[in-house]
């Protein structure tokens, strides 16, 4: 039945999601079309900065909006997304919708699964649209200023890491590039978990705004904001602990290096947490949909 | 055992003022057509959401086929709401795969076949259909099923008189005659002549479950009249 919920749930949100993709798609040909203004290489380029005529301020300035438009579009995609994927949790559950869904027989372990796999591929499509359309723009962005074409910059950019790469882990260390792992490893696992971890805070915020008698989607969006300042009260406070306790005693040397890595630390504690809050923002659903289910 | 339904000392309340279902026992048979009548805000909605488990009870329990409300009662009980829950941007198509998929007593045959007869396209979309119709087609997943128990929530109710016929038949034709029909309405005229058995409820309490024939062999009168002098403002 599982696969069967997250069939129905793809065809539910993938049109929307799809919008959104070609969305990010146009704020990347827009983005794109800014860095080819002569904006950019008067700013950053070995020219300096110079306004000649009425064509080119008109340049910068249609460059300056498409710009901004990018930016926003971008914002918006990736905020759109998680509007959407909270809007349709909140609907397909709680309202009359939710008829359908909460009659069939099906557990509420699967339902909710199915939506958080669902929801969590979109955001992962979205943001690995996102990062696409950024390497796009910086590309076009370093393109821009220093006249290369693209296959020119990308040899210039493998040239450069191959050179540069092994000096730098040389210069760090076995302990630099130990820190660096931990680094990277804590960064990969909070970008990968994150992202369903984070939607199940906010589908468990959703379900605990239903406990109460009356408006329900205030009520919710509430508990977000209590469950973030929460989340981020806790992580704070025994992330400065950690912190404190490394480098108390340790010299400046010392310290700074121990500094390092109780911050790689903190990353783990803030990981920690933040999966913490999802398993009991899970289970706060599962209760909700369960136990005290009140559909009007 | 012929119990299909057993419903033991139930209650549901909203607050400590507002209790919508309040210690109801009961036990249904097999094989019949049953009224759930009461004016409104006498208990039935929320009691038939309790049997679908789309409200939990406060107190008390229901059994269907001796299972409390779950995964395995929800595969065996056809139930039709007092709204539209199907949303607008979805064909007919795609919800009779739907049910197909999650419901082994659904007969896409059976479906298309009483769609056929109302000349209701099944590659609509819902939002293109009146409420007349979407009720109909609501109507048509319920009764396409071959379930042990239906729960139909005012089925009648907001539809022109030759609807109701055409509702009143469908219910009639289709339903597996093993199966118990629990039907909530206001309009008793209308369902009287198909009903085997009728609950009274009052202010979420029962306050009669009898048959069809008692009240009229005892009350030498017709549901119909009979409940109006009951609930005789």
């Amino acid at each position: 039945m599982l696969r069967k919920l997250i069939k129905y749930e793809w065809k539910d949100v993938y049109k929307v999601g799809l919008l959104l993709v070609g969305a990010l798609a146009l704020a990347t040909l827009v983005g794109f079309l800014a860095t080819q203004t002569p904006m950019w290489s008067e700013l950053f380029g070995e020219s300096g900065s110079q306004m000649n005529d009425l064509s080119e301020s008109l340049l910068w300035i249609v460059g300056f909006f498409a710009f901004f438009l990018y930016t926003m579009m971008l914002m918006g995609v990736v905020y759109g997304i998680f509007i959407y994927l909270t809007v349709h949790f909140y609907k397909t559950m709680y309202t009359d919708e939710g008829y359908l869904l909460h009659t069939l027989p099906v557990t509420k372990h699967q339902i909710l699964i199915s939506k958080i796999l669902v929801s969590s591929l979109w955001v992962y499509i979205i943001y690995i649209a996102m990062l696409l359309s950024l390497a796009i723009f910086a590309l076009g962005f370093v393109g821009g200023v220093t006249s290369s074409t693209f296959p020119e910059l990308l040899q210039q950019i493998a040239v450069f890491l191959e050179s540069v790469w092994p000096e730098m882990l040389r210069e760090m260390g076995p302990d630099g590039v130990s820190l660096l792992i931990h680094y990277a490893g804590s960064m990969g696992l909070l970008m990968l978990l994150g992202i369903p971890s984070g939607l199940l805070c906010i589908f468990g915020a959703t379900s605990l705004g239903q406990l109460f008698p009356k408006h329900r989607v205030l009520m919710s969006i509430l508990c977000y904001a209590g469950i973030m300042i929460a989340e981020a009260m806790i992580t704070g406070i025994l992330g400065s602990v950690i912190s404190a306790a490394a480098i108390m005693g340790a010299s400046a040397v010392e310290s700074f290096s121990l500094g390092l890595h109780s911050l790689a630390i903190r990353y783990d504690v803030s990981l920690f947490i933040h999966l913490l809050m999802a398993v009991g923002l899970y289970m706060v659903s599962y209760y909700v949909t369960s136990r005290k289910l009140n559909m009007d | 055992m012929n119990e299909l339904l057993e419903i033991t000392e139930l209650t549901k309340s909203y607050d400590e003022k507002h209790v919508a279902v309040n210690n109801i026992s009961l036990k249904l048979p097999k094989g019949k057509i049953i009224g759930l009548l009461g004016p409104n805000g006498s208990g039935k909605t929320t009691l038939i959401k309790m049997l679908n488990g789309l409200l939990v009870p406060t107190r008390g329990s229901i059994k269907i086929n001796g299972q409390p409300v779950g995964v395995e009662t929800k595969a065996h009980v056809a139930y039709l709401p007092d709204r539209t829950y199907l949303t607008g941007g979805q064909s007919i198509n795609r919800i009779l795969n739907y049910f197909s998929d999650f419901y082994e007593d659904f007969s896409r045959e059976k479906a298309l076949e009483m769609l056929k007869s109302l000349d209701i396209d099944p590659a609509c979309r819902m939002r293109t259909l009146s409420k007349g119709t979407k009720e109909k087609v609501q109507l048509i997943l319920v009764m396409s099923r071959n379930a042990d128990l239906y729960v139909l929530d005012e089925p009648i109710a907001g539809v022109d008189p030759a609807a109701r016929d055409y509702i009143l038949r469908t219910i009639i034709n289709n339903y597996n005659p093993a199966a118990t029909i629990l039907i909530s309405t206001h309009l008793i005229g209308d369902i009287e002549k198909v009903l085997d058995e009728v609950i009274f409820l009052r202010n979420g309490q029962l306050i009669l479950y009898t048959s069809v024939d008692n009240i009229r062999e005892q009350q030498g009168k017709s549901v119909d009249a009979y409940f109006r002098e009951v609930f005789a403002c």
